[in-house]
């Protein structure tokens, strides 16, 4: 079947999807969508593709965090004498290690040796914030925030635990950096070293080994950790942007 | 040399590798170490000075063919979702705003492997990696025509699978009827 004055043969599939995807020539588009008026296979056609490629579109994922880096170093030392393949990631031990720490096993290892402790709910907050790994899968009671202001965009939420502490997790990436969010109806404990905070807001910064703590008490009790603090300020200063409800 | 030269060239393109890898291997760590061998690979023909045009096709074909090669037998449904994934799942308020948050990028990669893998590259290439169909043709060395018909069909497939996944969910969770 040919569409009158198109000159070729009716082919819903491939007309839609050049259709779809924009790259009909101006004068067979405009002509295809006359013809979308009155022929409903094209026009289902037409739907179908555009609500598939809506779809297949919220599969677009970021690279992970690190990974830039870790790719810096491959190409970096394979230009090494020898070196023709490095692999930097580990999944298995990655894996064993995140299993020991959701665990808590390594946490106790950690924690139990000389030198202060952090207090639990930090503890395992900082363990889950290095390890990469959050615990527990349940959907957040809260919606994400929106931190775009500070340029960072969701990677994945839910609700956990913090030694005993209820929270939801959001954890966000500029692409570059990581930046994790806890929040919680109960005020986080304070870091070992901790700060106050001066002015209106209360709370306390802290610092562990590299990760910057920055925690308050309004609108909800959060705590934010990353390993650049500017960050970590700037994601502070989109949240409380942000409308919250108190629990 | 300076391996500087090649990483600010190519850097800006590990998205795009890494949406590519992602649809080559279901797991995420093998998808990142697909990304690293990638590099490597094209890191090598640098050197050689064989330097493309454009980096985005060039790599897009590097990883594609490591893919097939290297890391066929890993290229199975996943098995497993990791805590990113999982978390992803948000509970929202009423079933609309339910099915509108399935849609998101755990369900649309577990989707994404219930499709024939010519599909699944075609919509990578183009849905996700931003590339033209012709250009898309090209990476994968088959005729346009065929492109077109495995992203359409593809997509169709995929508004498929995932609008029963949402109806399923609602179900169970007692949102539908």
């Amino acid at each position: 079947m040919r569409i009158p004055g198109r000159g070729h043969v009716h082919d819903p599939e491939r007309d839609a999807a050049l259709y779809v995807q924009g790259e009909m020539p101006e004068r067979s588009r405009r002509r295809f969508e006359s013809h979308l008026l009155g022929c409903e296979q094209c026009w289902n056609e037409v739907q179908e593709a555009r609500a598939g490629r809506a779809v297949a579109e919220r599969g677009r994922e970021l690279s992970p965090p690190g990974l830039r880096e870790d790719v810096r170093a491959a190409v970096a030392m394979s230009e090494a004498p020898g070196r023709r393949k490095v692999r930097i990631l580990v999944p298995a031990t990655v894996a064993v290690l995140a299993g020991l720490v959701a665990s808590g096993l390594l946490l106790g290892g950690l924690f139990r040796g000389g030198g202060p402790a952090q207090p639990r709910p930090i503890a395992a907050a900082l363990a889950s914030f290095r390890s990469d790994q959050a615990p527990g899968p349940a959907p957040s009671l809260h919606a994400p925030p929106d931190l775009s202001p500070a340029g960072l965009q969701l990677l994945g939420s839910g609700r956990s635990s913090l030694g005993g502490m209820p929270v939801d997790v959001f954890w966000f990436t500029n692409g570059r950096t990581k930046v994790v969010l806890f929040l919680s109806a109960e005020r986080f404990p304070e870091a070992i070293g901790a700060q106050e905070r001066a002015g209106a807001v209360h709370g306390w910064r802290a610092a562990d080994d590299g990760v910057q703590l920055v925690c308050a008490d309004t609108p909800v009790s959060y705590l934010l950790m990353s390993r650049d603090g500017s960050l970590a300020n700037r994601a502070e200063s989109a949240l409380r942007q942000t409308t919250y409800p108190t629990q | 040399m300076s391996n500087e030269e090649f990483l600010h060239a190519t850097l800006s393109a590990m998205d795009l590798v890494y949406n590519i890898a992602r649809r080559m291997v279901p797991r995420r760590e093998d998808a990142e170490d697909l990304v690293q061998e990638t590099y490597l690979a094209a890191f090598r023909a640098w050197q050689d000075h064989r330097r493309p045009r454009k980096v985005e096709p060039w790599l897009a074909t590097i990883c594609l063919n490591l893919g097939r090669s290297s890391y066929r037998h890993r290229a199975r449904r996943p098995q497993e979702v990791s805590w990113e994934e999982m978390a992803s799942f948000q509970t929202e308020a009423d079933a609309e705003a339910e099915a509108l948050a399935a849609l998101d990028r755990s369900r649309v990669h577990r989707a994404l492997w219930e499709i024939s893998e010519e599909q699944r590259l075609a919509i990578a290439l183009v849905d996700l990696g931003g590339f033209s169909t012709k250009e898309a043709a090209r990476i994968l060395g088959v005729p346009r025509g065929t492109i077109l018909s495995r992203l359409h069909r593809g997509r169709k497939a995929l508004g498929v699978i995932l609008t029963d996944g949402a109806s399923d969910r609602r179900r169970m969770e007692g949102w539908g009827s």
